[in-house]
């Protein structure tokens, strides 16, 4: 590690590290920006960004109100889902593990499954139109917090990760199947707009809730570059990690609730978004053989974000009015980019230093 | 002898005209054997009766979407008069005195018809807004069989109607063959499939057949459709023809009526311009947001808001809706003016019986000057 040639190819990593991939992302917003169901041309695409006018009035509007906030979404959304998983496979030491292993999306569909389906066996104040965004992002916060919270009460009980991993799994089957009660009593429409919320949305933030996702977002991050040495530790085994004076159970905590602040947060606002969380890990390792979680890190981040504003591109089925579910995009990238690094890799567990 | 012969060949002749009937493949020689003895059905598509002594021989084209065969009836008024020919056919003892109806769609036919007292059970009977049924509900004279797209059985066997009228969206015919195996008769209404808000209020006589209403049911419908035709016309009369749009978002999707949609052919018929016309589809489209403004950004009147109550709640839902002109001029309507208290919403049940209602409401908000003194009905506009 600290030989010549180490660090050469470290300072290689840097450099792409901290100019391409940025500039790749910028690229790939600015196109996210530029294509949409309404064309508009690139000059007046320029002018707008910069403030000024387009050649028809309604185009200002589309691009800063309907584009501007749905790639960033996508930024913001891709980067914490690519860092949870990251941090879920270097929990667990599992290639499949990604954000939503802890159970989280699930809550967080329990939640909007109350609000949306169970409303009217509250007693009939909530009608599915009067669900306003707020309500849900609260009503799905609160459902993965809830279910976050029994997964906490059990972490702290046990001292395997793995076994961590199986309860986690259980809570989601449980809440799977509250769900599946709810739906089945579910009349059509209440049914419907539960649905449309799994096919995850990046398009539905206002400034406003963005002011606010991005605040949760940050400080998710914040959290997680904390960290960073724990993480390296871990990947290395927990017993390793003890040897070094790392405090095991303090870190997974932490590590969860970093993962549960982020991934939670994404689901409340934007719905449960597919595979991104369990691909980008992979992909950002395939391109850069590095398993430091310093360079790991902000490469995974930057991945995640370029991968969501790439799908939510083609959701948009430039120049048809007619856009795709984001969910169905990113499975349908994610599952071959998974298969791919399979067949290449042959063992991805390579991955994990174990 | 000779009335035995002539016995004979007009049992021959209704074998023919039933096998032919039952026959798939020969589909199209069914329309032209049957002959149409009720040929005051005007604008009904999916179903025709033939009148025979003792009973009806009623047939339901296409009793489901797509559905290949058509679904036959026999409505037996007096015992023992049905012919060995037909007795595949499911025999129904009418005038029925006790029905289970599954769809909120079928109960303002027997509210028109007076027989609502006949209903004894319903799925899911807090959906319906009918002041009749819900009294019943009250009074426990209509038993509650669960949830819509689960029947509890054992329930309804308990309860042993004459006849459930039911309705199945998929074809899905598992539930009816419960009820059939149980010797519970059952009719597959399909309504829904009309393709104009006059076809599928005539299903009234359909229902009528059941009650041997079927008088009534024409004198009702006549005076629908004569209001129906007249504000039509009045409509079409203007020259004003106001753009309109339709639908809500839902997460990332404007979901809009398509431009063969129930909601396109009444715009048409109140002479609006629906911006979405041109559309092929039945049901609705899923748009971007971006797509709608920029079509729409300037339209006149947004009408079917979902079942939001104000101007105000739309915009804390979305801001971008502010952008939209109809909605600066509090121009935006919904038909959430009947929406009882338990969640119904009279508007997707009585509406189906009145399309008169539903055509003039939406005349007087587009053409205001042509019904003065018409207070809405199923529609209502935003609150600030």
């Amino acid at each position: 590690m600290f030989t010549g040639e180490a660090s050469l190819t470290r300072s290689k990593l840097k450099v792409r590290l901290f100019l391409l991939f940025p500039l790749l992302v910028l690229i790939l917003f600015l196109l996210n920006i530029s294509l949409g169901s309404v064309h508009i041309p690139l000059s007046d695409l320029i002018n707008i960004t910069l403030g000024g006018q387009g050649d028809k009035s309604t185009w200002v509007n589309i691009v800063w109100q309907f584009r501007i906030p749905k790639a960033l979404t996508a930024v913001l959304a891709g980067f914490g889902l690519a860092l949870s998983g990251l941090q879920m496979q270097t929990l667990f030491r599992n290639p499949l593990a990604g954000p939503f292993v802890l159970g989280i999306t699930s809550g967080a569909s329990l939640g909007v499954a109350t609000l949306v389906m169970a409303g009217s066996l509250i007693g009939g104040l909530i009608n599915y139109s009067g669900v306003s965004s707020w309500l849900l992002v609260l009503a799905a916060s609160g459902g993965a917090f809830f279910v976050f919270s029994l997964v906490m009460l059990v972490s702290t009980k046990i001292k395997d990760s793995m076994t961590l991993l199986v309860a986690g799994l259980m809570f989601g089957s449980a809440t799977g199947a509250i769900v599946g009660i709810m739906q089945f009593f579910a009349s059509a429409e209440q049914l419907q707009l539960y649905l449309i919320w799994t096919f995850g949305s990046l398009g539905g933030l206002t400034w406003e809730e963005l002011k606010v996702f991005s605040i949760v977002i940050i400080v998710g991050l914040a959290l997680v570059i904390t960290l960073m040495k724990p993480r390296n530790a871990l990947l290395l085994g927990e017993e390793y990690a003890q040897s070094m004076g790392i405090p095991i159970k303090k870190s997974r905590i932490f590590i969860i609730i970093s993962t549960s602040l982020l991934a939670g947060s994404i689901t409340a606002f934007c719905g449960p978004i597919a595979f991104v969380g369990i691909a980008v890990p992979h992909l950002t390792r395939l391109m850069i053989n590095t398993s430091d979680h310093k360079i790991l890190l902000p490469a995974v981040g930057l991945t995640g974000a370029a991968l969501l504003l790439i799908c939510d591109t083609i959701a948009q089925l430039p120049g048809s009015q007619y856009i795709l579910p984001i969910n169905a995009v990113t499975s349908l990238v994610g599952a071959p980019v998974i298969i791919w690094i399979i067949l290449k890799r042959k063992n991805i567990s390579k991955s994990f230093a174990g | 002898m000779k009335s035995k012969i002539l016995h004979q060949i007009f049992f021959f002749s209704l074998l023919i005209i039933v096998s032919g009937c039952l026959d798939q493949a020969n589909r199209n020689a069914t329309l032209k054997l049957s002959v149409d003895m009720n040929s005051n059905i005007k604008h009904a598509v999916g179903f025709s009766v033939q009148y025979f002594p003792g009973f009806k021989l009623v047939e339901v084209k296409e009793p489901y979407k797509d559905a290949k065969e058509s679904a036959f009836y026999l409505l037996q008024s007096t015992p023992g008069s049905i012919p060995d020919s037909l007795i595949e056919i499911p025999v129904i003892k009418i005038p029925v005195a006790e029905i289970v109806c599954t769809s909120t769609t079928h109960i303002p036919f027997l509210d028109l018809l007076e027989v609502t007292n006949t209903l004894t059970g319903f799925p899911s009977g807090n959906y319906i807004s009918s002041p009749v049924v819900r009294n019943m509900i009250e009074n426990d004279k209509v038993v509650e069989l669960g949830v819509d797209n689960a029947l509890n059985i054992e329930l309804l066997l308990d309860l042993n109607p004459e006849l459930v009228m039911g309705y199945s969206l998929t074809g899905n015919m598992n539930l009816f063959n419960q009820i059939e195996y149980a010797g519970i008769p059952f009719v597959l209404n399909a309504e829904y499939l009309e393709e104009t808000p006059l076809g599928r209020a005539e299903w009234i006589k359909f229902v009528a057949l059941f009650f041997n209403k079927e008088k009534k049911a024409d004198s009702i419908f006549d005076r629908i459709e004569n209001k129906y035709m007249e504000t039509l016309e009045a409509a079409q009369n203007t020259n004003f023809k106001p753009t309109v749009i339709s639908g809500i978002v839902y997460g990332d999707f404007w979901y809009m009526p398509g431009g063969n949609s129930w909601a396109a052919k009444y715009f048409k018929d109140a002479n609006a311009d629906f911006l979405w016309k041109d559309n092929s589809s039945e049901g609705s489209i899923e748009l971007s947001f971006e797509s709608v403004y920029d079509k729409a950004y300037d339209v006149e009147y947004w009408i079917g808001a979902a079942d939001f109550r104000s101007i105000k709640s739309l915009i804390s839902i979305d801001p971008r809706y502010s952008q939209f002109e109809a909605l600066q001029n509090n121009n935006v309507y919904t038909y959430n003016k009947r929406v009882i208290k338990q969640g119904g919403n009279d508007f997707f049940e009585q509406g189906i019986a009145r399309p008169d209602i539903v055509l003039q409401d939406l005349v007087k908000i587009l053409h205001p000057e042509i019904l003065s003194g018409y207070e809405l009905y199923f529609y209502r506009k935003l609150d600030p």
